[in-house]
Parts: structure tokens; C-alpha cells; sequence
């Protein structure tokens, strides 16, 4: 069963995912509080997304644990899935749905009920300004907007954690405002919100903890001000941090290189 | 003008053609020269074949070929001319439009004939080698029938026809262009549903042309009395054909230049309607939303009986499927199933006895359903393509999603089975007897057929969304076909054998066996389907 008490939201210990040769996550442990904006800071390639689709149960740890309120997801994915809304990295979306339509589907997919259904979705669609587009083929819209639409799937069944890979990818400012406030509403409302982004502004407006990945391990993890004190580095930024701990501050070399 | 840019461009629509049109995405092959080259190939295979199958053919047949030869000459401008159109219509109702960028002619330099000719010249290539093929098949008859001449005088032609319906493809792409954009604005359901008319009348159509026995029915009737239709354009190269073998070359000379003219009259029109419509509107497709506002009058399956067979999640992915059927183009192509189905054997019926039209009525109706319920079910996974994790990351099991995906092609294939054996039995006015055995084994047929195409598209899903989506790898189509062929066979054999052949206890008892097997057969198949589906959902595929 899902605790409803449980304090911690998401539980790993060794977890480990391996692709062939290649180690996505190594022996990864970590623990996520209820209630929090959490960031998964990384570079490309570090494991960030494999490891919030072993969140979702998408895919099988190698070794090593994970639970999500306690829960296995691999071993109850339904159990789990129903409180969770997952944003993919690109997610595709079915072109030939009118967003309505599509939107109506993940509804149904989660059993919401016909009135609050349509409420939602129409509150949502509202909310991300895209009211007066919603009987249109997904097919027809922006990247953005398709961004935005995969996003209100994730929220419309008022899941306890939200995982969101990138979300803010192909959003424009305005609409990144609206995700962000978002966000912090819904922390406030008792959501953890777990979400990937190698931008490191965003990450540091609204992460109340960050944790940094780096082939696949834990570099480091805390608020801002731990990561700093942890790579005694008080005085600096977080991109000088993060630069230092992902492989080395120094990138002067590469940039030398680059404009040769 | 400048032709080294019609070249240019030429090479990269032909090589988006071809890879919209997947399969081959061979460099080489998308080139004139390689595409000259098969097309070649193609024509040399093409009339050796049908040389030697002409050496083959009983005297009675010989006699009914010659005596309509020469009308066949002469009609093969029309045909390749109306192939060509056709399949240019094909291609822009198709999603492979949109590889085939139109849309570079507003930000390149390059003038609207440059973009018309090279355009037309690549719908001309990539179909080539359809054209030397009928080309080969009419030498073939020529060299048979001592009609060199006329058929050199043809397939110039041909030639010249295959380039005007490049030409008149283009006029039609610009046309549908600014028409579907405007009919998008004004309902999207119109719009879909014309979408799909469209498409199966041109398959049907093009059924036709790939049918000997329908098009020689037609020609039949139209060919002798071509030179009445002296003002229709598009028969004036195959009065040139006829007047040239008759020897009148005056009439053949006026017809051949006027024909010249109406080409280049095409290919003015062509470049006058694409400058016209230069800029193409981008397609926003709206569907108005059914029931808004008004709590539980959505769809039907929705209310009322659906929901105490399904769960709301399984309503909701069959529901997606259906638009899906409706929707696209991958999927609306099976809609004319029945249509190419019954097509042949009503044009055909007039000359068969008895057992022959039982025989082909019980041969279509198993094989359309058979193809109908296998396709729609191999499908089934696939189709979900890069949205999959959608239903993975959603709370829905493998045993939920299996039940929606079986019971709409089961059921939709279950109907096709009552509409052809229905149909049939109609038509050709079938005893209680011949009706009840077609319905038991079409029956049995669309049960089969789902079950199978499940389990192998649930093992074999191509989920990659290749410019074409086939949404069912290769080895797992050739392996469905396989195993439904043979379950097909197991399941009608006892009917057959006694229909056709006297062996067994009667026709109830055969028609029960028959029966019997095909449900075991089914049952097998979708229990190892669901274990398949189970399997499958373990892990969200890379
Ligand atoms: N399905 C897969 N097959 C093979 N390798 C994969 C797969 N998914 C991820 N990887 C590899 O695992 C590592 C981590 O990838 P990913 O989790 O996507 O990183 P991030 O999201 O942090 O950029 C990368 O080296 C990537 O190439
Ligand atoms: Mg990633």
C-alpha cells in the first residue's frame, strides 16, 4: 500500500542501471522528502532520465532499490502510476487527437469523473493559454505547445509526485513562468515535484534541494547553500559548482579550442 | 530558368519521395540514374515474362487477346497517364506530403516553373518503373501479335503522358493544397471524412488498373468506340494509336499535336496555379467537440452498454483507436479491403458457373477478412509508436490494455465478416446452405486472423515511426501471414473438402468442425497473445 504518512517520496538505495556497456545509474542512493520542488541537475548523458523513468517503473533497476511511498514500481506500477504525473523528455504526443481529445483520453486513462474532467481540462487549457486552440490536431502545434499540453496530462489527476523530465524545454519565458509558479502552488499544496534541467537559474529559483548527478553517481545533493559549503566553495556560484563537480571548473581549454 | 536548378531540386524531392515511401533509403537508388536503371530492369523482366506466358496461353484465349490487342496498344498512354495522376493524388493525401516539401519554394530562390518541373519530373522518376513495366507487358503482346509499329507509336506516347499526368499531379497538388486548408478551417470532420473517401476510391481505382480482368472488361466496352470521344483530351494519344495502325497518318499526325499542345497547356496551367497558391497555408485541423458541455453525452461508447463491458481506461484507448482508424492514412487504406475485395468478382461474375463463383465467393470473403482482421490487429501495438509511454506511465495493466485492443478489430473484423458473406450470399443469391457455410467460416476466419495478428504484433511492434509507419516489423508480418494461412486452411479444410470434394459426414457436421477448430485455434492465439502482452509491458522499449 501507498503510506499516505510516509514522509519520504521517493526512496533509492544502490540503485543501478546498466545499458550494455554503458552504466546509466551506479550504485545511486537517495532520498527525497514529501512536499518539495526537488532538481536533478546533471550533465548530458548523466542519468537523470533513466533514473525518473525507473520512477515511473518504465524500466527495471539492474540492482539496487527504488520505491516511490514505499512502493516498488516495478513490482506495482499500477499502484504507483496512479499518483504520479510523468512528463517524458520529448514527449510525442498522438497527432492525430485534438488536444481536447487527447487530454480527455489521459483523464479517462486515470478515471476521473466526467464533470471534473471537463473542469480541469478546461481550467488547465486556460491556465496555459491555450484556450480557443484546444479542438485543434496536435498534429498542427508548435513544439511548445505540445509541451504544454503533455504537461496538463501530467497534472489533471492531481498526482502526489509530479516527474518532469526537462519540462521547461521548448517553453517560452512566459509560459516557463506559468510552470514554475505552478510549481511552487502545487509545493505548497503538498506536491513533490521532482524535475531534471541543466539550467541552473531555474534550478536555484525554485529547488528547495538539488541533487547533482554525474555519470550516473551522486556528486552531490542539499539546497543550494550545502552544495556550496560541501565543494567549499562559499563564495562562488552554482555554475561554478556544478562546472567543478560534473568535470572540472576549468573549461577554458575547451573554449581555446573551440575558437581556434 | 536554369536546368542545373531544376536538377537540384529534382534530386532532393526524389530522395524524399522515396524515402517518404520508405523501404528504401538506399542513396543510390534515389537517384535518376539508379531509378533509370530499375526501371529497366524492370521492363526487361516485364516482357520476357510476358512473352513466355503468352507462349503459354491456350488457343481459345490467344485468339480473344489478339483480337483486342491492338485496342490494348492503344489505350496504354491513357492508362500510364491516369496511373501517374493517380498516384500523385495518392502521394499529397498521403502524410508523406509533408516529407516532400513544397514549402522550399517560398524561401529559396527559385521560380515556380523550376519548382513545377522539377516536381512533375520526380512523380515521373519515382514511378517509372510502373511505366516500363506496362510498357514490357505491351511489347510482349506487340512481338506476339506482329505490332511493332503501333506499339513504338504507344509507348512514345506513354512517355509523353507519363510527363503530362507529372503536370497534371501538380495542378492537383496545388489545388488540394489551398482546398484542404480552407476546408480544414470549416470542419476537420469533412475534411477527414473526404480525406478517407478519397483514399479508397483511388485504391479501388487503382485495383482496376492492376486487375486484367476488370480492365479488359472496360476496355471491352470503351475501346472500339474510342474515336467517338474524339473530344476528350485524354483519349486523344490513343486515337493516335488507332489511326496510326489503320494508316490513316494525317489523323494520327493532328492527333499527336494536338495532344503535344494539350501537354504544354498542362504544364502552363500547372506553373500558373502554383504561382498562384506560392504560399501554402499551414493546415490547423479543428474538430468540432461532441456533447460539450453536456455531461455524459460523449460518445456513445461511453454511455450505455459500453461501460458494462469496459472499464473507462479501456473505453478510452478503444475510442483513441477508432480516431486513429479514421484518422490516418496507415490505417484508413484498409477501410477499401472490402471494396477490392468484392470489386473483381462482381465484374467478373457473369462468366462463372456455380462451384467457381462458391469457390471465389468463400476464397474472397476468407482472404478479405482474413487480411482486414490481421492488419488492423498486427497494428494494434505498433500504431502507438513514440506515444507508447503515454500508456505505460498511465495506470493501466497489460490485461486491460489487451482487452482493448482485441475487441475492435475482433468486432469491426466480425462485421466485415457479415458484410461479405451477407453480400455474397445476396449477389449471388446462395441457398440457405451456401450462405450459412460462408458466414460460419468468415466467422471463424475473423477470430483467427485477430488472435494472430495480436500475438505477432505484440511480439514484433515497430514502434520507430518510420516516415511510413508499418507499425508491425517485416519478419513479423511475413510470419503472421504464414501462420494465419495455415490456421486458415486447418480451420475451413473440413468445409472445403466436403463442398468441394465430397469427403466428411455432411455439411453440418463440417461446418461444426470447422467451427470448433477455428475458435480452439483462436483461443490458443489470444491466451498466448495476452502472455505476450503481459511480457511486453515489463519494460517501456528504448
Ligand atoms: N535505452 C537506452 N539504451 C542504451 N543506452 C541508454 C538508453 N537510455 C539511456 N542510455 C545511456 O545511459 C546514459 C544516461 O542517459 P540519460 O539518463 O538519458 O541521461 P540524461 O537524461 O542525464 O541526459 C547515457 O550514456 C545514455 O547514452
Ligand atoms: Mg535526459
Amino acid at each position: 500500500m501507498v503510506n499516505p504518512d510516509m514522509a519520504v517520496a521517493v526512496r533509492t538505495s544502490s540503485l543501478t542501471k546498466n545499458f550494455g556497456e554503458v552504466r546509466a545509474i551506479d550504485n545511486l542512493s537517495l532520498d527525497i522528502e514529501e512536499g518539495q520542488v526537488y532538481g536533478l541537475l546533471g550533465p548530458n548523458g548523466s542519468g537523470k532520465s533513466t533514473l525518473m523513468k525507473m520512477m515511473v517503473g518504465l524500466i527495471r533497476p539492474d540492482a539496487g532499490e527504488i520505491s516511490i511511498f514505499g512502493v516498488r514500481p516495478y513490482e506495482k506500477p499500477i499502484e504507483v502510476r496512479r499518483i504520479i504525473g510523468y512528463v517524458p523528455e520529448t514527449p510525442r504526443l498522438y497527432d492525430f487527437l485534438t488536444a481536447r481529445e487527447y487530454l480527455e483520453f489521459v483523464s479517462d486513462l486515470y478515471g476521473l469523473p466526467e464533470v471534473d474532467k471537463r473542469t480541469r481540462i478546461a481550467h488547465f487549457l486556460e491556465a496555459f493559454e491555450l484556450s480557443g486552440r484546444e479542438d485543434e490536431m496536435l498534429s498542427g502545434y508548435s513544439q511548445g505547445m505540445r509541451q504544454k499540453v503533455a504537461i496538463i496530462g501530467a497534472l489533471l489527476h492531481r498526482p502526489r509526485l509530479l516527474i518532469m523530465d526537462e519540462p521547461l524545454n521548448g517553453l517560452d519565458p512566459r509560459s516557463a513562468k506559468i510552470v514554475k509558479d505552478l510549481l511552487n502552488r502545487l509545493s505548497g499544496e503538498g506536491v513533490t515535484t521532482i524535475f531534471s534541467t541543466h539550467i541552473l537559474e531555474i534550478a536555484q529559483a525554485i529547488c528547495k534541494r538539488i541533487a547533482i548527478l554525474y555519470g550516473g553517481s551522486l556528486v552531490s545533493e542539499g539546497t543550494v547553500e550545502d552544495l556550496k559549503g560541501k565543494a567549499g566553495m562559499q563564495g562562488s556560484s552554482l555554475e561554478e559548482v556544478f562546472l567543478m563537480l560534473t568535470g572540472g571548473a576549468d573549461v577554458r581549454s575547451v573554449v581555446e579550442e573551440l575558437s581556434r | 530558368m536554369r536546368w542545373s536548378r531544376v536538377n537540384a531540386i529534382l534530386l532532393i524531392l526524389l530522395l524524399s519521395q522515396i524515402r517518404g515511401r520508405g523501404g528504401l533509403s538506399n542513396r543510390w537508388l534515389s537517384k535518376p540514374t539508379g531509378l533509370i536503371l530499375v526501371a529497366a530492369i524492370v521492363f526487361a523482366a516485364s516482357s520476357s515474362i510476358a512473352y513466355a506466358l503468352l507462349g503459354v496461353v491456350p488457343e481459345p484465349e490467344i485468339a480473344y487477346l489478339r483480337a483486342l490487342s491492338l485496342q490494348l496498344l492503344s489505350s496504354v498512354p491513357l492508362i500510364v497517364l491516369s496511373f501517374v495522376v493517380l498516384y500523385g493524388i495518392f502521394f499529397v493525401i498521403g502524410d508523406n506530403a509533408q516529407y516532400a516539401s513544397s514549402e522550399m519554394v517560398n524561401y529559396m530562390p527559385i521560380s515556380s516553373s523550376e519548382y513545377v518541373l522539377a516536381s512533375s519530373f520526380s512523380t515521373v522518376l519515382s514511378y517509372c518503373y510502373v511505366v516500363t513495366g506496362v510498357l514490357g507487358v505491351s511489347l510482349a503482346l506487340a512481338l506476339r501479335f506482329g505490332l511493332i509499329g503501333a506499339w513504338a507509336v504507344s509507348s512514345l506516347l506513354a512517355a509523353f503522358c507519363s510527363v503530362m499526368g507529372g503536370f497534371a499531379s501538380e495542378i492537383i497538388k496545388s489545388i488540394v493544397n489551398r482546398v484542404s486548408s480552407t476546408f480544414s478551417k470549416r470542419g476537420g470532420r469533412a475534411a477527414i471524412l473526404s480525406r478517407a473517401v478519397l483514399i479508397v476510391f483511388v485504391l479501388a481505382l487503382s485495383q482496376v488498373f492492376f486487375n486484367p480482368g476488370i480492365l479488359f472488361r472496360v476496355l471491352e466496352s470503351i475501346a472500339p468506340r474510342i474515336q467517338e470521344l474524339w473530344f476528350v483530351p485524354l483519349v486523344w494519344p490513343s486515337i493516335v494509336v488507332a489511326e496510326a495502325s489503320a494508316g490513316d497518318f494525317a489523323s494520327a499526325a493532328f492527333f499527336s499535336a494536338v495532344t503535344l499542345l494539350f501537354g504544354g497547356a498542362l504544364m502552363l496551367s500547372a506553373v500558373a496555379v502554383r504561382s498562384r497558391y506560392w504560399v501554402p497555408v499551414p493546415v490547423t485541423i479543428r474538430i468540432s467537440h461532441s456533447g460539450h458541455g453536456e455531461p455524459g453525452k460523449g460518445s456513445g461508447l461511453k454511455t450505455g452498454f459500453g461501460s458494462l463491458l469496459f472499464t473507462q481506461a479501456e473505453l478510452a484507448v478503444i475510442s483513441k483507436d477508432i480516431r486513429s482508424l479514421a484518422r490516418r492514412k496507415e490505417m484508413v487504406r484498409f477501410w477499401s479491403i472490402p471494396i477490392i475485395m468484392m470489386m473483381p468478382l462482381f465484374l467478373t461474375m457473369g462468366s462463372m458457373d456455380r462451384y467457381e463463383v462458391y469457390g471465389y465467393a468463400g476464397m474472397f470473403s476468407l482472404m478479405g477478412t482474413g487480411i482486414f482482421g490481421l492488419f488492423l490487429s498486427a497494428m494494434s501495438i505498433g500504431q502507438e509508436g513514440k506515444a507508447l509511454w503515454r500508456i505505460f506511465a498511465s495506470p493501466i495493466g497489460p490485461e486491460s490494455y489487451f482487452k482493448a485492443k482485441a475487441i475492435l478489430p475482433l468486432s469491426l473484423s466480425l462485421v466485415l465478416s457479415l458484410v461479405f458473406s451477407g453480400v455474397f450470399s445476396l449477389v449471388f443469391n446462395f441457398g440457405p446452405n451456401a450462405a450459412a457455410s460462408l458466414l460460419v467460416l468468415s466467422t471463424a476466419m475473423a477470430c483467427i486472423s485477430v488472435s494472430v495478428g495480436l500475438y505477432f504484433g505484440s511480439i514484433y511492434p515497430e514502434l520507430s515511426e518510420k516516415p511510413r509507419g508499418s507499425y508491425i516489423s517485416g519478419t513479423g508480418i511475413l510470419l503472421s501471414m504464414l501462420v494465419l494461412g495455415v490456421a486458415g486452411l486447418i480451420s475451413a479444410s473440413p468445409v472445403i473438402s466436403y463442398i468441394f470434394m465430397g469427403v466428411g459426414y455432411g455439411l453440418f457436421p463440417s461446418l461444426a468442425v470447422s467451427l470448433a477448430s477455428g475458435l480452439i485455434i483462436s483461443f490458443i492465439f489470444f491466451t498466448l497473445s495476452k502472455r505476450q502482452f503481459q511480457k511486453f509491458f515489463a519494460e517501456l522499449p528504448a
